[in-house]
């Protein structure tokens, strides 16, 4: 069970996008793939469910070749599949339960089972009954992503597909995110793509992570390779998680100014200099 | 080291001919109607194909026809109850400069409103009101992936988004046809009685030399074929449309002018071909 990609080259007007990319998952894997804006992370997870068709190359999902499917027979291909979207793509005319059920609607589940499935989806994503009534823009974005989260997985799909799950969150939200995602894919036993920019949750979260630049994949290993590789795109992402909190970048150390202490610490720890002055800092 | 002027000369070589970047900016625009011209004949293609196949989403439909029958109701009302009141004096001064007597008024007024003020006002209110609310809500589904998320979950949005609409504004728009011309003629009798002094009966002895049950099944055509081609255009456009509130923007401007442009060719052409059959 596994998703492949064999030599897929996609274009849009005179820009190409992905070139010669051939790739595959292995059966219950996190494989998280990074890169900077604008390099094909997203077309590729749109790939994967037949929503972009590549120019040429052939994709596979389990036994299903994508590329050679109509848009009926890939109905049943794309069951499979439970995709979380970059905006969440929750329905905003229906209310939380509804955008739950709605794709369980045509299982021929009664309303019994209807209800407990959504109640056990809502359970695994950590939210309580009390939202099944509320729109979705009466929401959160965290609650909303995770909402999101529960209608993917209430089909049960075989696949999971994450389109940048952590954009626009808060540290604290991201991390719980990440931990969902690390949670439901062993639970649930699924294959999960993670599309990202965020080398932190990628390097604590993946089993593999794949690097895609100009089109083609600049690196792929587990996160203990990926630390070693000497890669210079890797490296710059490395850099920018090891990043000083001075450059007010990188996630960490937006934590750890809450904490004088704390990054006192990790000053002294890492950086082996005299600790400055939070005040100074924050300046 | 080159000069301004040497920069210039290069660049002058190196632009496009007048008719170069005539059609540059003309093929452009061209071929972003003729993709939703495609997709407008494929949203069609798709919901005469669905139309015989069950289930008909009756929720959705439901929705539908209160959202653009009920919904339109006040606007329309408005609209064609003035449009019945210019339309008597109108016709009562022309007929008094070029017949010089005004005891036609219920015949032609009838006719005029049956075959096509009381069709082509709904039918161009309807597109500016549920035409622009189903581009800007198909629009908006498609820039916030809402439609992509739709197809993951095996859900054909044609069959989710286009056909209820489509069946709901097709039956709505018959109904709000024939509710316009209750109307219309309705105030239209009200200035015959109140200025030129006919009485209803009188009235309505002349109108029913002038039109007859054909008229009646042309207008509900002619409602029904509008009804169909508004949410089919809407829908079209919405599905093409470009990300950002710009893109939302703009395609709702173009579904409302396309869709006005589309019943009033359509007007032409239905009122040409009945003229022949009838």
């Amino acid at each position: 069970m596994s998703i492949r990609f064999e030599n897929v080259t996609k274009s849009f007007l005179d820009r190409k996008v992905l070139s010669d990319l051939s790739f595959s998952t292995r059966d219950g894997e996190i494989l998280y793939i990074i890169g900077k804006s604008g390099v094909g992370k997203s077309v590729t997870l749109k790939h994967a469910v037949g929503l972009i068709k590549p120019d040429s190359g052939r994709i596979f999902v389990g036994s299903h070749e994508v590329t050679s499917l109509n848009r009926e027979e890939l109905m049943p291909v794309r069951r499979l599949c439970g995709m979380i979207f970059q905006q969440t793509a929750l329905f905003d005319s229906m209310n939380i339960f509804d955008n739950i059920a709605y794709g369980l609607r045509s299982t021929g589940l009664d309303s019994d089972a209807l209800a407990a499935r959504v109640s056990e989806v809502l359970s695994l994503v950590q939210l309580d009954s009390g939202v099944l009534d509320k729109l979705p823009c009466d929401l959160s974005f965290g609650m909303q992503k995770r909402v999101s989260l529960a209608r993917t997985i209430a089909p049960s799909p075989a696949y999971l597909l994450f389109d940048e799950p952590t954009t626009g969150l808060d540290p604290i939200i991201t991390n719980a995110i990440g931990s969902l995602i690390t949670g439901l894919s062993r639970q649930l036993g699924t294959t999960s793509i993670v599309v990202s920019h965020d080398m932190e949750s990628a390097l604590s979260t993946a089993d593999r992570i794949m690097l895609l630049d100009n089109g083609g994949i600049a690196a792929l290993g587990t996160p203990g390779e990926i630390r070693q590789s000497t890669n210079p795109l890797v490296m710059e992402f490395l850099a920018e998680i090891n990043d000083t909190p001075e450059a007010g970048t990188s996630r960490t150390p937006c934590i750890w100014r809450q904490d004088e202490q704390s990054y006192r610490e990790y000053r002294r720890a890492i950086h082996h200099d005299d600790p400055l002055d939070i005040e100074e800092v924050d300046k | 080291m080159k000069t301004v002027a040497e920069y210039e000369k290069e660049l002058r070589s190196l632009a496009m001919p007048l008719w170069g970047r005539v059609l540059h900016h003309l093929g452009k625009p061209v071929a972003e109607h003729g993709a939703t011209v495609r997709e407008f004949w494929h949203l069609l293609r798709a919901v005469l194909i669905r139309l015989p196949r069950r289930p008909w989403r009756r929720h959705e439909i439901a929705i539908s026809v209160v959202h653009i029958g009920i919904g339109s109701m006040p606007i329309i009302t408005i609209a064609t109850a003035f449009a019945g009141l210019v339309v008597t004096n109108e016709i009562a001064w022309h007929m008094r400069e070029a017949l010089g007597t005004i005891s036609m008024i219920p015949g032609f007024t009838a006719q005029f409103i049956l075959r096509e003020l009381g069709i082509a006002i709904p039918a161009l209110l309807l597109t500016a009101k549920v035409g622009a609310s189903i581009t800007a809500e198909v629009g908006t589904m498609k820039v916030t992936e809402q439609i992509d998320a739709l197809r993951l979950l095996g859900i054909d949005p044609v069959d989710y988004l286009v056909f209820p609409r489509f069946v709901a504004s097709v039956f709505a728009t018959a109904c709000l046809t024939l509710f316009a011309v209750a109307v219309t003629m309705g105030c239209a009798i009200s200035v015959a009685i109140v200025r030129y002094n006919f009485s209803i009966l009188e009235y309505l002895n002349a109108v029913r030399h002038f039109i007859g049950l054909a008229d009646i099944v042309c207008a509900l055509v002619k409602g029904m074929v509008f009804g169909g081609i508004i949410p089919i255009i809407s829908c079209a456009y919405g599905f093409r449309c470009k990300p950002g509130a710009e893109g939302v923007g703009t395609a709702t401007t173009n579904a409302v002018v396309a869709s006005t442009i589309a019943i009033i060719l359509l007007d032409f052409v239905l009122t040409y071909l009945f003229s022949l059959v009838l």
